[in-house]
């Protein structure tokens, strides 16, 4: 029937639509996944300690982009200690394009859930890894591979149902 | 009589061409202007990275004119982007098999669409 | 008060449309008289939804925050104009703008379709009713202004100030006048498949409908593309941003459809693929409502999202569009149609001319909605924008530029065709290629896009001109200028827009600085020097305002102001620039971002021939008017059987 074709198309054409009203607009998934951090000079946010990646630590943990400016960071403090005490997973910090005095009087509010803060003034580091919106988390395995991102602040939920679970995962592939 | 028509379109053009082909493209950044068209703003994503006033757009500008300052080409400011922000950041498509249907489409439309109607319209 | 006035009229509005869409099929049962009770309630339908407009616009200049609406689009410190144009500045109100339009289409409908055998006017102004109906029924129950807010707020958050500018008020209700208007079309061709019928009278009926659409949408899209420039503050036109797409693929099509139901009239050809592009041109004017407000494609155009909303609108086209394509494949065979003619005549010329532009118009689909296509597969999100289009849509262009040069064609005897384009085709290729030759050796600068823009602009407007005053000196009537000035004026006005854009793309400066006030930047033979910054507070913003004096050879032509403005209610800075406009070229700075103590950065830009773009834009506008209003003159409109 001639009618065939048309109807098809037109029918395709309305799921597509229908169907991209209830996507949820996805994340953009990050092109880094499977590749190794950037070898940069890295300068510690205390201490003013310079190194570079050989600094981070030689096992699976948390790079987490934040800033004292950055609302949502609040948000995120509560899972990131919660993280922190439970002891599964260190967490390396970025203060990212932030004045050193303020990301320091934010630590002493907030507390500090860190293991050490990287200090990203520029954001070249961001910039590096396609930081867009803080706050920001990466899941680096112990060969500085980047395994995951998650953008926007990690909540316990996601903590429990999809970190932990990568990180098992993570410990099997070796 | 008729060819004198085309004589003066050649000659009015040539005056066109004249008063605007002087355009001194060493003044024009040209490869910076172009480029920052080319990418979008990841925080505004509605807009491109010349007209954001988001502070990522501010450092993605500086980091495109500091490119085109080390004599880099479109490619490498392209793929730099990419690799970090993912194609979605670049307004151009990628010419990979994933979008082949997009580049080949129109094209293909044209060829479908005048093949039933030349052939409807011209059975002799 | 005025606004439960307001409400009662939008649900009387919509009895009144019910009425409208019911009578027939309900009432032609009992009784023969419902042909009056058809006629009132199409044109009643006007006035209802118009005063509802009204009480809108009266309670937001009361600030009468009680409303939903309101107090999320004003405040009682936005100035007068600003809360009157507020009205149709989002969604809910620019939806009973939408109504208000479409109410008044049907009333011109009603009122100018006396000629038009009862039975037919009957179905016709039934299908507006249904369409009226669907509309305010997606009013009432998802988006009314009207709505009451639960507690009434102090004051309301403001307008976005981006839409506190005079373009930006015009803008939507031409837009609108032209997608509605597009539901004339539709509603015809509708019911010439109901008929089982479409005789080539009916052809000229709707010509004057088409044509005061392709207008409107016409200004429409011109004055965007002029507001975008002048306020975004980096001096693009044109972004190809998923709604711009949707705007401007309903033009595409009315364009197609005006040709064709030229075709359709003179020669009785293509009567189907008429009645298919009508249905396709509302399709597409009803897709673009629902891609701006469902919120599925990223925009800078996009109402909130709502996916309620959303879902609502797709289910109203699917019925409408899906509903009038199966009435479509189920009679249009029953139609006698034609469609055989010469390879090498000036029929052939007005195919290509509608293969190019559906083809065209397929293109800038394909692009706005592969994102979304990719995504749903779970595919990577990717970006479609100018790169692309610029690919592919030129190339498609082009060829249908050139084709507007041939339009002296319609003037020669039938039998000259063949000959005619053959010669012309020749001529042309050679002339380009002597042109481009000539160019490359004697111009620093050669461009082939600029070339090419140029010839195309000579092409078209030369053999236009040349073909009148030949027929003037052969005729000896000045009437020979008149005749067809519709179509005269509009296809220069495309000659002259093809070459602003060519000029301006290929050969426009752009200069991004860094500079401190008393220095001085130059492009070209032009001088701009930063002799000033100063703050000041405007009515609801705080304004940095920096002074330039522009000298043209050591001439002092004017002074420029660009500013920054940040306004109360919104974080981003909002950039005026400062524009010298001219004929030949635009000077146009804008105020970057302050660099450190008093450096700031600059942009300047060197403009060359962009206001050839809305020049052209209105050229074809008034060609589409003087088309309508001519064609009134000339024919007395013979009662349809």
């Amino acid at each position: 029937m001639k009618i065939k074709i048309p109807l098809i198309i037109f029918i395709f054409f309305i799921s597509i639509l229908f169907f991209g009203l209830f996507i949820e607009t996805k994340l953009i998934q990050s092109p880094l996944i499977g590749k190794k951090l950037p070898n940069y000079e890295l300068v510690e946010l205390n201490t003013g300690y310079k190194s570079d990646i050989r600094m981070l630590p030689r096992e699976t943990f948390l790079l987490n982009i934040w800033a004292s400016w950055c609302l949502e960071c609040i948000r995120e403090h509560n899972t990131l200690t919660i993280i922190n005490e439970d002891k599964k997973l260190k967490i390396v910090g970025v203060n990212y394009k932030d004045k050193r005095e303020d990301a320091l009087g934010w630590l002493s509010i907030y507390g500090n859930p860190y293991i050490y803060n990287i200090y990203d003034y520029t954001g070249e580091l961001g910039l590096d890894l396609g930081v867009y919106g803080v706050p920001e988390t990466f899941l680096v395995d112990k060969n500085r591979v980047i395994r995951a991102k998650y953008i926007g602040a990690i909540t316990n939920d996601i903590y429990q149902q999809e970190i932990i679970p990568m990180i098992e995962k993570i410990n099997e592939d070796d | 009589m008729k060819m004198i028509k085309y004589f003066i379109y050649s000659g009015i053009c040539l005056l066109f061409m004249q008063s605007i082909a002087t355009a001194d493209t060493k003044l024009n950044d040209a490869l910076y202007n172009q480029m920052i068209t080319e990418i979008r703003c990841m925080v505004c994503q509605n807009q491109n990275i010349a007209e954001s006033e988001a502070p990522l757009a501010i450092d993605l500008r500086n980091k495109v004119r500091e490119m085109v300052d080390e004599g880099k080409d479109e490619d490498y400011i392209k793929k730099y982007m990419s690799e970090r922000y993912s194609d979605f950041i670049l307004y151009e498509p990628s010419f990979s098999p994933r979008n082949l249907i997009l580049w080949i489409g129109p094209f293909l439309f044209l060829a479908i669409i005048s093949y039933y109607f030349f052939r409807r319209s011209f059975k002799k | 008060m005025i606004s439960y006035i307001g409400s009662f009229l939008i649900l009387l509005a919509l009895l009144n449309a019910s009425l409208l869409v019911l009578s027939k099929p309900v009432l032609s049962k009992i009784t023969s008289g419902y042909d009056a009770l058809i006629l009132s309630t199409s044109k009643l339908q006007f006035p209802l939804v118009l005063i509802a407009f009204i009480c809108l616009i009266i309670s937001f200049v009361d600030d009468d925050f009680s409303l939903k609406y309101i107090s999320s689009n004003s405040n009682s410190a936005l100035p007068f104009f600003y809360k009157i144009s507020a009205t149709w500045a989002g969604h809910e109100g620019s939806m009973l703008l939408w109504c208000l339009i479409l109410s008044f289409w049907t009333f011109m409908a009603s009122i100018y379709s006396k000629s038009l055998d009862m039975q037919f006017r009957i179905k016709f102004l039934s299908v507006m009713g249904f369409l009226n109906l669907g509309f305010l029924l997606f009013l009432v129950f998802t988006s009314n202004p009207f709505e009451k807010n639960i507690s009434i707020p102090i004051d309301g958050k403001d307008l976005n100030p981006l839409l506190q500018d005079f373009g930006l008020i015009v803008h939507p209700p031409m837009l609108y006048m032209g997608y509605v208007g597009l539901s004339v079309v539709f509603s015809f061709a509708v019911t010439c498949l109901l008929q089982n019928d479409f005789k080539k009278e009916w052809a000229r009926w709707i010509r004057p409908w088409a044509l005061m659409s392709w207008s409107f949408l016409t200004l429409g899209i011109a004055l965007g593309s002029w507001w975008a420039y002048y306020e975004l503050g980096w001096g693009g036109w044109w972004f190809w941003d998923p709604v711009e797409n949707a705007s401007f693929m309903p033009w595409l099509i009315t364009t197609a459809l005006i040709h064709s139901l030229i075709t359709c009239e003179q020669k009785s050809m293509f009567k189907n693929w008429t009645i298919l592009l009508s249905i396709m041109a509302f399709s597409l004017s009803l897709l673009g409502t629902f891609l701006v407000r469902s919120g599925i494609l990223i925009s800078v155009h996009s109402f909130a999202n709502d996916p309620a909303r959303g879902a609502f609108i797709l289910l109203f086209l699917t019925i409408v569009v899906g509903g009038s394509l199966l009435i479509y494949f189920r009679n249009s065979p029953k139609i006698k149609d034609n469609i055989s003619f010469d390879f090498f005549s000036r029929e052939s010329f007005f195919l290509i001319n509608n293969i190019l532009l559906v083809t065209a118009t397929f293109t800038i689909l394909l692009g706005t909605m592969y994102p979304l296509f990719l995504d749903l597969l779970g595919l990577e999100k990717i970006s479609v924008g100018v790169p692309y289009y610029n690919a592919v849509f030129l190339p498609i262009m082009t060829p249908l530029a050139l084709l507007a040069g041939y339009i002296p064609i319609l003037f020669l005897s039938k039998n000259k065709d063949k000959k005619y384009l053959i010669n012309h085709l020749f001529m042309s290729l050679l002339v380009i290629l002597f042109l481009s030759f000539f160019s490359m050796i004697f111009f620093d600068n050669f461009n082939f896009s600029t070339l090419l823009g140029v010839f195309i602009f000579i092409w078209i407007s030369f053999n236009i001109i040349y073909d009148l005053i030949k027929r003037y000196y052969v005729s000896n009537t000045r009437n020979v200028f008149f005749i067809n000035i519709g179509m005269t004026l509009a296809h220069l006005g495309l000659a002259v827009f093809i070459l602003g854009a060519t000029i301006v793309e290929n050969n426009k400066i752009e200069k991004e600085i860094v500079a401190k006030i008393g220095e001085t930047i130059k492009i070209k033979n032009y001088a701009f020097k930063f002799t000033n910054l100063s703050q000041y507070e405007g009515p609801n913003y705080t304004g940095i305002k920096a002074q330039f004096l522009v000298y043209e050879n050591n001439t002092l032509i004017t002074e420029l102001y660009p500013e920054k403005r940040i306004y109360a209610s919104n974080d981003m800075p909002m950039t005026e620039a400062g524009i010298d406009p001219g004929l030949s070229r635009d000077l146009y700075i804008t105020l970057g971002s302050l660099i450190n103590d008093d450096v700031w950065s600059i942009r300047i830009y060197h403009k060359p021939f962009i206001r050839l773009i809305w020049l052209g834009a209105l050229m074809m506008v008034l060609g589409g008017v003087l088309s309508v209003l001519s064609k009134r003159k000339r024919m007395k409109i013979a009662p349809l059987r």
